[in-house]
């Protein structure tokens, strides 16, 4: 049986995310027009966020440049590594009323700009995350071994400069909800 | 979240219902086949309560997603929310991810006609008779509808597609997928 295709990701921080850019653009890579992203990331409340695991649903609410989008995440191996559908909604309220009703919680929101490009059948953001700052993120539908297609994409990424230190595990929402505990705490 | 005010009404000649509304002149709509997905939150049940998300597409028109609490019978107690999408078959598969408690296909057609602000929808299902639904924006105006149709109490009340089926003595949700006969 074919394996399902998936959404396999690497992330890294970006130290100088214009000489990044140029590098790219050597490369002969165009870039979209920035988006602006607001996301609100919805799970049930017996998905411990932190520590989750495969199998685990997460939805996201994401307004963009005036589009309203759902997107359904499933956990496989790891964080970055998802069974992802998307589908575009009239009215982010509504659906968010909607996941309420569903049993679903709001457990952390996360704005950005990002720009765009594809290398290849790799799509390349580059990120400007409010609290976190500048990213790069990697990303290819495939099929096949995720840990192997994630060794592959950072390997791309360190042909760019990218330092392995710099590499992160986790997703923006992960992070500033790490953030948002902290302050919490405090 | 929005109230409607609807009735049905079965087992009525639904061609002469029909011609008397057509003699009313009441604007007719072209008969457009829908297709849906049912998830259930809590199971509809013998009190007619219960709370579901209905994933539509009617016709050519944009699918719909649904939210639907059933509070009971009566013409005003269904509660919903609704929100268009832009493809059925990726919010199904969407949806369909989510744990329900249950989750169902149903095909059928729908053949409408508006006469002032009153819609009287003509629904045929496979394997029952062709019900009617009348639908407005108050009850009085459900009941206006009856009233011109000489149909004063011969409604069953809002009382939902598995009442119905159940009427005709088949149990709706023993078919995960209710289509029509090739």
């Amino acid at each position: 049986m074919k394996n399902e295709m998936n959404e396999i990701e690497v992330k890294a921080k970006a130290g100088n995310i214009n000489k990044i850019r140029k590098h790219l653009e050597s490369l002969g890579c165009k870039f979209s027009d920035v988006m602006k992203q607001d996301d609100v990331i919805f799970t049930k409340p017996e998905v411990d966020f932190l520590n989750s695991k495969k199998g685990d649903v997460f939805l996201r609410i994401r307004e963009q440049n005036g589009k309203n989008l759902l997107t359904l995440k499933q956990q496989n191996q790891n964080e970055l590594d998802n069974i992802e559908k998307e589908l575009e909604i009239c009215d982010n309220a509504m659906m968010a009323e909607i996941m309420g009703i569903i049993g679903f919680r709001e457990v952390v929101k996360v704005s950005k700009k990002r720009i765009k490009t594809k290398y290849g059948n790799l799509e390349i953001c580059l990120d400007q995350v409010e609290s976190l700052g500048d990213f790069i993120e990697v990303e290819k539908i495939s099929d096949e071994n995720s840990e192997n297609v994630q060794n592959e994409l950072f390997d791309f990424l360190k042909s760019l400069g990218v330092k392995e230190s710099d590499q992160v595990l986790v997703g923006y929402d992960t992070m500033i909800y790490k953030i948002n505990q902290r302050y919490k705490a405090i | 979240m929005e109230k409607e005010f609807e009735t049905q009404v079965l087992d009525l000649d639904v061609e002469q219902v029909k011609n008397e509304l057509r003699k009313l002149g009441a604007i007719e709509e072209p008969e457009i086949f829908q297709r849906r997905w049912v998830f259930d939150i809590d199971p509809f049940d013998d009190a007619h309560t219960g709370e579901w998300i209905r994933l539509r597409q009617a016709g050519n028109k944009k699918p719909i997603i649904t939210y639907k609490n059933k509070l009971g019978k009566g013409m005003s107690e269904t509660s919903e929310i609704e929100i268009e999408v832009d493809d059925f078959d990726k919010a199904a598969q969407i949806l369909s991810k989510i744990s329900f408690k249950g989750k169902y296909y149903q095909e059928n057609k729908r053949h409408k006609f508006k006469y002032l602000n009153i819609e009287f929808v003509f629904d045929t299902w496979p394997k029952i008779p062709p019900i009617m639904e009348i639908e407005a924006k108050s009850e009085d105006e459900v009941k206006k509808g009856l009233k011109l149709l000489g149909l004063e109490n011969k409604d069953a009340g809002h009382i939902g597609t598995i009442a119905i089926y159940k009427h005709y003595g088949i149990d709706l949700h023993s078919f995960k997928e209710l289509k029509f006969e090739e």
